[in-house]
């Protein structure tokens, strides 16, 4: 897993692209529409732009540590102890957005095609293609989605062409929603939806060069803005608030829709291949890092013997919300509405740490040669 | 206790038991911590699933 393996800009974005934007096809539309009604697209743009502008930040403050990932970092700020502490907050963070991915994309399946068909069954496929992905480690992950992404992407905008028709522009009105306030101010926590850029301070080691790291940080954001504006803007336009609200997976029942003449119909059972390659490719790279953070945080030398006992615990952390629902609110309340605080906050008070460690450090060398 | 459950339970030991050894052979090349900390998931991957087994209902 080591520093030996080293990819380029596309894999580094292919991942990105399958870790921030996967939210989409799950509950990212409704979730724009329950906080900001009508202008839950407003909010997918505002969004967008808090997290570009967390990330120029970022970027300005890692300019002097190209190469090292955000643990590297803690270990510059504070030696093992601060290692330790993130790390452990990492993990904890890691397991948590898994587990309830997981199940989210269990559900999905399940809601898909295998109605009757009890949900850990459908876990324990999905958790045989998880292990294999992460036991044949990064190098495996980034390669098959730097073929599988640009053909997702392909497939998601003849999806978003093939709703247009179908859509009603009137729907994107009053444009502020249910208020400015709620919009811009109440609205900003949604920056967790980018929280997953924390797997890009964690790639670092594998991309080496901070241009990568730039370059990846962007064209990985843009393209996300995009794809969570486009399918914001179309479920807005299809369903109007507040009846789209009641729907778990606005992408599932978008996908429903599309009908084109006697023989483009139900075109959901085309989009199950895709989208469980999707969550395929998520979960198994979610999965790798718990195990490469671990490994490195506490400093151990393989990381495949702990395939089992973490898999076992996603599975089983996965299986504890009783219903959809709950799994649902839990996510909203605390993944959603904190993970800023993972992916943001945490990154940028480390490397202004670092930063100032830093210049002290270069003041006091200067000062006695 | 029912046939499956049975099964799920050699499973679980299995991997702990692997677990385990991985723990020691981490205690043993002088990483303490991260022989605990191993020893720790391991011991959560055996409880974990036990309690939502056999207490949960």
């Amino acid at each position: 897993m080591d520093n030996k393996i080293i990819f380029g800009r596309w894999e580094a974005t292919s991942l990105m692209i399958t870790m921030i934007s996967t939210k989409a096809i799950l509950d990212f539309p409704r979730l724009m529409l329950e906080d900001a009604a009508s202008a839950g697209w407003l909010l997918s743009l505002y969004v967008s732009i808090l997290a570009l502008i967390g990330f120029i930040l970022i970027n300005k403050l890692y300019k002097g540590f190209s190469g090292k990932d955000i643990l590297d970092i803690s270990e510059i700020v504070g030696c093992a102890p601060v290692k330790i502490l993130v790390g452990t907050i990492l993990l904890v963070f890691l397991i948590l957005l898994t587990s309830f991915s997981l199940r989210l994309f269990g559900e999905l399946i399940k809601a898909m095609g295998f109605v009757v068909t009890p949900i850990s069954f459908i876990f324990l496929f999905l958790f045989t293609g998880i292990l294999f992905g992460a036991y044949m480690g990064i190098e495996a992950l980034v390669r098959f989605m730097s073929i599988i992404v640009p053909i997702t992407i392909l497939s998601f905008g003849i999806f978003i062409l093939a709703i247009l028709p179908k859509t009603d522009i009137n729907n994107i009105f009053p444009l502020l929603g249910i208020g400015p306030y709620d919009v811009f101010v109440k609205g900003s926590l949604r920056l967790s939806s980018y929280t997953e850029l924390i797997f890009l301070f964690l790639l670092i080691p594998f991309i080496k060069t901070h241009e990568n790291f730039k370059k990846t940080g962007f064209w990985a954001i843009g393209i996300c803005s995009i794809v969570f504006i486009s399918i914001t803007i179309a479920f807005t336009n299809l369903y109007p608030y507040p009846a789209a609200i009641e729907e778990f997976f606005p992408a599932y029942q978008m996908a429903r829709i599309i009908d084109y003449g006697r023989f483009f119909k139900r075109l959901e059972s085309v989009l199950i291949i895709t989208w469980a390659t999707i969550a395929f490719m998520y979960l198994s790279t979610a999965f790798y890092f718990i195990l490469y953070v671990f490994k490195k945080t506490f400093n151990l030398k393989y990381y495949r013997p702990l395939l089992f006992p973490f898999g076992i615990l996603i599975f089983v952390i996965s299986l504890l919300p009783e219903s959809l629902l709950q799994t649902v609110e839990f996510e909203k309340m605390y993944l959603r509405n904190w993970g800023w605080t993972v992916g943001f906050a945490l990154v940028i008070i480390l490397l202004i740490i670092a930063n100032i460690l830093k210049s002290n450090k270069k003041k006091a060398k200067l000062s006695s040669s | 206790m029912t046939i499956d459950r049975i099964v799920v339970f050699i499973l679980l030991l299995w991997v702990f038991l692997k677990t385990i050894g991985y723990a020691k052979w981490t205690w043993d090349k002088k990483n303490k911590l991260g022989g605990i900390m191993i020893f720790v998931v391991a011991l959560a991957a055996l409880i974990l699933p036990i309690y939502s087994m056999y207490f949960r209902d």
